[in-house]
């Protein structure tokens, strides 16, 4: 995912606090990127369409209006990765970011390594779903999904799964690194009648945990989000 | 002789009047028998005139002393009386604490020594009259309800044998105490009051009034005794959490001070010594970000705002949750889960992943690093019982184990782990959700909590064949 060194990525930062913008350009910078600040909705909404972003961090509490009423401003054009940047024990809005268009959320206050594992898979899946979504392998941990062979294994043993166990498995491997609502997860197993079963989530999630992780108890791929939904973990070191 | 006798003993039972006239009578008849002409009243000789006036002066003094001697034993008795009965008030009513034991002893009381039916009226704030004791149909009349009134504002008697309203048939007497009249106790007799009885009335009144006024400032002096100590927990409270934010702060400017001003002299400083700077900026900040974050929701527990989401949930995946966000505290420590045979149950995941986080942050603090924590869960008589054991100190006696689950509440060796808010947040969430939570130590050493949450109504059931083959068939 190496960019050319002479054209370097560009990334919008849409947040009013002067600090936080701050220290997002720093971790930016280092990882090649080149920031565009933004402290209010307005402008943000302004520099997207005209800077081309390959990446919106997004704060959901601006000054001049409703951080969802950014993205869905800029989701009407655009399919440009949008992280929101959130606070705690705001797992509705969290959600309802999720489901109007956002790729992922960081939970302030979080760590700079935290948020480029976001961005990193932010970026990989936007790559992959321009691309075909053809015979894939994807790894997390000691697990190995084959997408095209429908084969999964641990440790290279190879793990027998029921056809739903390997749906909702498959979903979460395409999306590895992000997180996934119950609603979404659910639309894609179960189909459109089924989003308000979350418990189908929560056993066949446990039937997961049971045949692909050492610890069920202490997951290290198949990872919860108390109130959001799940994630994989990323295959990438982070 | 025989017949001053006779008039003494007349005197003595029966008083002045009936002694007057035996001393007419006796006269008559010595007059009628023994005076020639005898069986007349005629009398032939003018000494015994002289006679019958002496001896009719010598009974009517006699008569009247021995009457006036009566008399007096009679009001001395009834002076005794109404001691003892003031006396025995005094005493029952000394007995009780509050103003309205006070006013239903005393009711009694006097409804047993005056033969009255009684009530007693206070005036409530706002202007309400309330009947703390006694029979409020006494006052069926609204005349009767406006005397009570008129007593309570203006403090004097109304209603019977008494000067403010002459109408009624009941007594109504306030109990004044300085300027504040702190009651009326209204009174209907069967008869009119006698001065007697009035007397004994208003000896009532004051005594109770006194017991009332003692109950007023004995409530007072509780009252500001339990401000002064609200006052003081306040402002522990506040020193504790100020100096709790301070510290992570004086550490966080400090490191990122020394960060700021090494620039200066380049190379100074070693890149391990750059790095542990920065290592504690992040520490700290966690650990005020953790503590802004108990503040906020005891906060919200204690306004009663938090709301309880509660669906059915595997207990195994909260409690991940809940290690998987204790992370860093989390390494190198021994935690052995075993939650067997669980079904879904009905909690509100992010609040009992607080729970569950909390109570094994708790475990961690008070326990050595070399030693394990075992989380435990089980269904029993349908409520789900979760236990987290340390093996470290433990509590101290059963006084902690009630008390560790108060806010601000520190275990002994753990000032500088926390605010003391964790476990009482656990509480607050256990309780909210209908459960309880318990501290007990452990058999072999250690401390062990256990939440208790009732489990009502089945866990929803899944026809994974059904539900499998609605969308197997649209590939």
């Amino acid at each position: 995912m190496s960019e050319p060194a002479s054209v370097p990525p560009v990334a919008l930062l849409i947040e009013d606090e002067a600090g936080i913008r701050r220290f997002l350009r720093a971790a930016l910078e280092s990882q090649g990127f080149s920031c565009i600040e933004a402290p209010t909705g307005n402008e943000g909404i302004a520099h997207a369409a005209t800077r081309a972003p390959e990446i919106i961090l997004l704060d959901l509490g601006l000054p001049d209006m409703d951080g969802l009423a950014v993205m869905r401003r800029i989701r009407e054009w655009s399919t440009v990765p949008i992280i929101v940047l959130t606070a705690r024990g705001k797992e509705r809005e969290k959600v309802d970011a999720l489901d109007g268009g956002a790729d992922d959320y960081v939970t302030k206050p979080f760590s700079v390594l935290e948020l480029l594992a976001r961005v990193r898979a932010a970026r990989r899946h936007r790559a992959k779903s321009d691309a075909s979504e053809g015979a894939e392998v994807i790894e997390s941990g000691s697990l190995r999904v084959d997408m095209g062979r429908r084969r999964v294994s641990v440790h290279g043993a190879a793990v027998q799964l029921t056809p739903i166990e390997y749906r909702l498995l498959a979903t979460l491997a395409r999306h590895a690194g992000r997180v996934l609502t119950h609603e979404f997860l659910l639309r894609e197993v179960w189909g459109p009648f089924s989003t308000d079963q979350r418990h189908y989530l929560r056993v066949y999630m446990a039937q997961l945990r049971q045949k692909l992780e050492a610890d069920p108890s202490r997951p290290t791929v198949l990872m919860t989000e108390p109130g959001v939904g799940y994630r994989m973990a990323d295959a990438e070191p982070a | 002789m025989l017949y001053l006798l006779g008039v003494v003993i007349v005197a003595i039972s029966f008083g002045l009047g009936p002694a007057i006239t035996a001393a007419i009578l006796g006269v008559s008849t010595f007059d009628f028998l023994f005076v020639p002409p005898h069986f007349t009243f005629r009398v032939s000789d003018a000494r015994y005139l002289v006679t019958f006036a002496v001896m009719l002066i010598v009974a009517v003094i006699t008569g009247t002393l021995t009457a006036r001697l009566r008399e007096q034993r009679e009001r001395a008795l009834i002076r005794e009386r109404r001691i003892g009965a003031l006396y025995r008030l005094s005493h029952d009513i000394a007995l009780q604490s509050g103003a309205d034991d006070v006013l239903a002893t005393a009711l009694r009381h006097i409804e047993d020594v005056l033969g009255v039916r009684a009530l007693a009226s206070v005036m409530a704030d706002g202007g309400v009259v309330q009947f703390p004791a006694g029979d409020p149909s006494i006052l069926e009349a609204e005349a009767e309800n406006e005397a009570v009134r008129w007593a309570l504002r203006s403090g004097r008697p109304a209603g019977l044998a008494t000067a403010g309203a002459s109408e009624g048939r009941v007594l109504h007497m306030p109990l004044v105490v300085g300027t504040n009249v702190r009651a009326v106790l209204s009174m209907r007799p069967r008869e009119p009051f006698e001065p007697e009885r009035l007397e004994l009335v208003r000896a009532f009144s004051s005594l109770i009034g006194l017991a009332l006024e003692r109950c007023h400032l004995a409530d007072r002096a509780r009252h500001i005794q339990a401000e002064v100590e609200a006052e003081r927990a306040r402002n522990a409270v506040l020193s504790s959490v100020s100096h709790d934010l301070r510290t992570p702060l004086a550490a966080i400017t400090g490191a990122a001070t020394t960060l700021r001003d090494e620039s200066h002299e380049i190379g100074a400083m070693g890149a391990d010594t750059r790095r542990e700077l920065a290592e504690t900026i992040a520490e700290e900040a966690q650990r005020l970000n953790r503590l802004i974050g108990n503040l906020l929701d005891m906060t919200r527990l204690e306004s009663g705002t938090l709301s309880v989401h509660k669906e059915w949930h595997s207990l195994e995946e909260v409690v991940g949750a809940a290690l998987t966000r204790l992370g860093p505290e989390i390494k190198g420590r021994t935690v052995q889960v075993s939650l067997t045979e669980m079904p879904l149950i009905p909690m509100d995941d992010i609040l009992f992943e607080q729970v569950v986080r909390n109570l094994v942050d708790n475990a961690i603090k008070h326990s050595g690093n070399d030693e394990p924590i075992l989380i435990h869960g089980r269904m029993e008589d349908s409520e789900l019982r979760l236990e987290v054991q340390d093996f470290g100190r433990g509590l101290s006696d059963e006084e902690e184990a009630g008390r560790v689950f108060d806010k601000f509440y520190r275990g002994r060796g753990a000032s500088s782990a926390g605010a003391g808010l964790g476990l009482a947040i656990c509480r607050g969430i256990v309780e909210a959700h209908g459960g309880t939570i318990e501290a007990a130590n452990r058999a072999g050493g250690g401390a062990v909590f256990t939440v208790h949450l009732p489990v009502q109504g089945n866990p929803p059931t899944i026809d994974s064949e059904a539900v499998a083959g609605m969308r197997d068939s649209q590939p």
